[in-house]
């Protein structure tokens, strides 16, 4: 499978480590895009990609390095107001991929960053732009949010207490974008899912939900595809009663990674116009999750 | 005749009674000028004779001269001649009515040897002493008094079965039968217990002008050793399908101690529920709140019973019966959001559990863009928010979240406000950043309505902290319809997340009414205030996140306590918003032959009453073919229209309604319930103060049931019908007479005393 990842700026004197600037502010040098090899080599090289998933303080940020060297600067878990802030669910896991950090935390926080401002500029929802949520299922903060992100579900296994909170969360109300995963990560976010929702069916959202209707209507499915894959993204979702006509309750991309375009999108690492289609997705998730 | 009438008749020849109907005058033998000179005279010429004796002291001059000085005056007091003019009915040229209260009420056993209607019947029965008097000297005519006045032919064809009393119309009913008949006066028996809607002031102010007294007689215990009855019954004036209407019922307790009631609720002839209530010692009335479920659409008969207690007076009283109006829905909600909040789609699912209401949510998704959601068709809210009164007075209920006073025009914000003060519609204000005082709404329109008074000052701002508030409802607020959430599935107060107020709470307005008090570090604010404006009603709820009660893993995954509130208060926004055409059947519960009158409000699409439409009801009696019925103008309110009828037979009377106005019919439905059995019984107490106020304001008089000997001849002291005006000097009273002698009594006995004869 050839590879569409673009080129990696490096930079040997750039710090590797998460930088604690203040309170709860972290600096935090964005993972590098991994090529379609490093996935593959992941799998395989399995000692070498153990990135231990703590210490994770909700309050203190968490450490992580990647290639990218820009700053970004975002406040994490400041406290609640009600406002639209970008949550992130982190987890752990015994996978993770040399330089990029553990697996939750692909394309944290340059794509959130970049995302809600994106979001602020477009729409009237009230966002923070220089603060976001990182947490655990088990963690109560998850029920300060009525929407959230996790990513790479192909090495996704919650413990039981999690598996009960996600439950609970889906169930009164909560609803999740799920991204960055492809091929056969499917069988596993499916499995992980039945044990969120043993009665759930993972099934295709049709192109006329709303959800592809709710800022933009988004109409070129053929645009946003992997980026590195290629792969032409489908989007499943989790239906409350498995009604399609329901409250939609888990929007998930698969062979899709629409984070990635976020994070690089002004890096010219991708083409203006699949950019904006993956921030189209984006800002439609945000305000079908805050409206239906 | 008491002694103090013997002793008026002895000393002044005349009852204190005739004193009290006549007309007092003077009839002097010559002019009163020359009479008071010469009186002064006289008086003068008396004190100079006393002050010429000599040898006597001047007290005793001045005792002498004072008693010989009032002899002057008494005999100057003769000389002008006062007479009493009486008019009196002359005998046989006279009707003279009594109507007789054939109403529930008189059924109860409480009078000597039997019922109050068999007390009545031995009083005027033909064979009786006072029948005989008051048949020598006028025509007597019966009525029967119910809900109107009819005429009775026969005694024995009282029964005591009148649901309602209204002696407004009795009295009114009464006088209009006999206008071409001198109607020499009205004699009213009854307990007084009444529940008619008839204007009982202007009933006997008519009465008092014309002349016409009416006298009353009242049977019945003016208060029982013991009993329990129902009072009144107070449903809300239309409840929603699904829900549970709220209502009173007042209690009238009477020798009862700390005793255990069973009260049930009937809906729709289903038990719905009962209750058991402990009745205090020593109080006299209670209040018992009760829910009825709606359980089926269109006018539901409620009937409320309690067990009667050992050694009652009565169990007449012991139910009641209402007319519960249940809307089916779906009640539309204009629900206008300026930024997507979790707020907006978690209060939209609560309602979507709700088929009675349809939550139509308009969201500004950017500047100049908008989301909508749950409208009808593709034309709805199209163009933004509503700039047209009908546009906007189509809903019922509009819910203002976070979004800014500038959002909308100055004449939008007008139009907020007439669509609560004129259309009736309710109107909630939720938290919000861009809400209430921080949105910029003090000195609008829309800050007149809302029950709390914000500050100028905030507009524009931010909260410097948000506040954190745990919700407890107040007193007033566990007893409002708006929180009654209950059910296995409903959290307590207590239990439930706090939740975060980003808006400055000002202050409550005065008649507002806090339901939720939020309570924090900074102390309690008013969470959630109501109050009425106008036709309608507003409030607010400060809360920007009741969205934390849906989710969270503090509570079963099955609780319902936010659906149960977000519907409650919807419910309550929606509850008693007036339709284009609404009818106002009165009474709506009554019996066979009562009449019924039907109040029309007709107005347009803007909510302007109009006087022009056409307006027939169809009158669908349950065993008989539909009748029309017009009804007219009510000349003396706008866009209203009157009409009666009378249900000829018990049963279900289903009214049809057809309102034209220009090229436009409307229609609805009401139903008149008509039975016997039903009704309102109302106090079965005697009501004394209400014969008294009769009695007072035409000048008759009260009497009671046992004690009408007076009767015949103070009904005979008439100015009404064919009257006799009879004159009658009052210079020759023995009491004149008496004075005399006393006062030269006095002068010869102080003269033998004092050594002066």
């Amino acid at each position: 499978m050839r590879s569409r990842h673009p080129p990696r700026p490096r930079s040997a004197a750039a710090p590797r480590a998460a930088r604690l600037v203040s309170g709860t502010r972290i600096g935090w040098f964005s993972t590098c895009a991994p090529t379609v090899a490093l996935r593959a080599a992941r799998r395989l090289v399995v000692v070498a990609c153990i990135v231990a998933p703590g210490p994770v303080s909700a309050q203190r940020g968490f450490r992580g390095e990647g290639f990218n060297r820009a700053e970004i600067l975002l406040d994490v878990n400041v406290p609640y107001d009600g406002a639209f802030e970008f949550a992130r669910i982190r987890y752990a896991s015994s996978l993770g991929m040399l330089g990029r950090g553990p697996l939750w935390s692909h394309d944290y926080a340059r794509a959130e960053a970049n995302f809600s401002r994106i979001l602020a500029e477009v729409s009237t929802v009230p966002t923070r732009t220089r603060a976001s949520a990182v947490f655990g299922l088990d963690d109560p903060l998850l029920f300060q949010h009525s929407v959230a992100y996790i990513v790479e579900v192909g090495y996704w296994v919650p413990e039981e207490p999690e598996v009960r909170a996600l439950r609970t969360w889906l169930r009164r109300g909560g609803f999740l974008i799920v991204d960055d995963f492809q091929e056969n990560d499917f069988v596993n976010f499916e499995r992980q899912m039945k044990r969120v929702l043993p009665d759930a069916v993972l099934q295709p959202v049709p192109r006329e939900h709303p959800v592809f209707d709710a800022f933009y209507r988004f109409t070129d499915f053929e645009a946003v595809r992997h980026p590195y894959s290629g792969y032409r993204t489908q989007y499943w979702g989790v239906f409350e009663g498995n009604d399609p006509t329901g409250r939609l309750m888990v929007i998930a991309n698969y062979n899709g990674d629409i984070a990635e375009y976020w994070e690089f999108s002004d890096r010219g690492f991708f083409p203006v116009a699949e950019s904006n289609e993956a921030y189209k997705l984006g800002v439609n998730y945000i305000v079908y999750g805050l409206t239906r | 005749m008491d002694g103090l009438d013997a002793i008026s008749t002895f000393l002044l020849k005349h009852p204190r009674e005739e004193f009290a109907r006549g007309d007092l005058v003077l009839a002097p033998v010559i002019a009163v000028a020359p009479l008071v000179l010469l009186v002064i005279v006289a008086i003068a010429l008396g004190w100079f004779a006393v002050v010429r004796l000599r040898g006597v002291s001047w007290p005793d001059k001045a005792v002498l001269g004072g008693l010989r000085s009032l002899v002057f005056l008494l005999i100057g007091a003769c000389l002008l001649r006062p007479t009493l003019v009486l008019s009196r009915a002359i005998a046989q040229r006279n009707v003279l009515a009594v109507v007789i209260d054939d109403s529930r009420s008189m059924a109860v056993g409480d009078a000597a040897d039997g019922t109050r209607l068999a007390a009545v019947q031995r009083a005027f029965a033909d064979s009786a002493t006072l029948m005989q008097q008051l048949g020598g000297r006028f025509a007597v005519r019966f009525f029967r008094a119910g809900a109107d006045a009819s005429p009775l032919a026969d005694r024995a064809g009282l029964v005591a079965t009148a649901t309602r009393t209204d002696l407004a119309a009795v009295l009114a009913d009464t006088r209009e039968a006999l206008a071409d008949m001198p109607l020499a006066g009205i004699v009213l028996v009854s307990d007084g217990a009444q529940n008619g809607s008839g204007d009982l002031d202007d009933t006997l102010l008519r009465l008092s002008a014309a002349g016409v007294p009416v006298h009353t007689v009242g049977v019945g215990t003016p208060r029982f050793a013991r009993d329990v009855g129902i009072d009144a019954l107070r449903l809300p004036d239309d409840a929603l399908l699904g829900g549970e209407a709220p209502g009173e019922v007042v209690l009238r307790l009477r020798g009862v101690g700390d005793e255990r009631l069973t009260l049930s609720v009937e809906a729709a002839g289903r038990l719905v529920g009962v209750d058991t209530i402990l009745a205090p010692a020593g109080r006299d009335l209670m209040v018992v709140p009760i829910r009825i479920p709606s359980v089926e659409a269109g006018a539901v008969p409620v009937r409320v019973s309690l067990t009667p207690l050992d050694g009652e007076v009565t169990t007449l009283n012991n139910q009641v019966t209402g007319v519960l109006r249940v809307r089916d829905g779906p009640e539309k909600i204009l629900h206008v959001e300026g930024e997507p909040r979790p707020e907006l789609p978690f209060l939209r699912r609560a309602i979507a559990g709700d088929s009675a209401l349809q939550v139509v949510s308009l969201i500004r998704t950017a500047p100049e863009k908008h989301l909508r959601l749950g409208v009808d068709d593709s034309l709805e809210l199209a163009l933004g928010f509503p700039t047209r009164r009908e546009e906007l007075f189509r809903y019922r209920a509009i819910v203002l979240g976070s979004i800014e006073a500038s959002y909308f025009t100055p004449e939008q914000l007008r139009l907020l406000q007439e669509f609560v003060s004129t259309r009736g519609g309710g109107l909630l204000a939720l938290g919000g950043r861009r809400a209430l005082a921080e949105g910029g709404y003090a000195g609008t329109p829309v800050d007149e309505l809302l029950p709390i008074q914000l500050d100028p000052s905030r507009s524009g701002t931010r909260m410097d902290a948000v506040l954190t508030v745990r919700v407890t409802p107040t007193a007033a607020g566990r007893e409002h319809p708006a929180l009654g959430i209950t059910g296995p599935d409903v959290s307590t107060w207590d239990s439930l997340p706090e939740l975060t107020v980003v808006n400055d709470p000002g202050r409550t307005r005065p008649g507002a009414t806090v339901l939720l008090e939020g309570s924090g570090t900074a102390g309690s604010i008013p969470l959630l205030s109501v109050q009425r404006y106008g036709r309608g009603k507003a409030g607010a709820f400060l809360a920007q996140d009741a969205w934390r009660w849906q989710l969270t893993d503090r509570l079963p995954d099955t609780d319902a306590t936010h659906a149960a509130f977000w519907q409650r208060v919807m419910r309550w926004t929606v509850s008693g918003v007036p339709d284009p055409l609404e009818v106002d059947a009165t009474p709506d519960l009554t019996a066979p032959g009562e009449p019924v009158e039907l109040r029309v409000r007709v107005v347009d699409s803007s909510y302007v009453p109009r006087d022009d439409a056409q307006v027939r009801a169809m009158i669908v009696p349950p065993d008989a073919p539909a009748y029309p019925v017009m009804l007219p103008p009510d000349l003396g309110s706008a866009g209203e229209y009157v009409g009666r009828f009378t249900p000829g037979s018990a049963g279900n009377h289903r009214v049809e309604l057809e309102a034209i106005v220009g090229a436009d019919t409307m229609r609805t439905t009401d139903l008149v319930i008509a039975d016997h059995a039903r009704g309102d019984p109302g106090s079965m107490e005697r009501d004394d103060r209400v014969l008294r106020r009769i009695a007072d304001a035409t000048g008759g008089n009260a009497y009671d049931i046992a004690d009408l000997e007076r009767l015949p001849e103070d009904a005979e002291l008439t100015r009404s019908g064919v009257t006799a005006r009879a004159s009658s000097d009052l210079w020759d009273a023995p009491l004149v007479f008496l004075l005399f002698l006393g006062l030269l009594g006095v002068d010869w006995a102080w003269r033998r005393w004092r050594g002066l004869a």
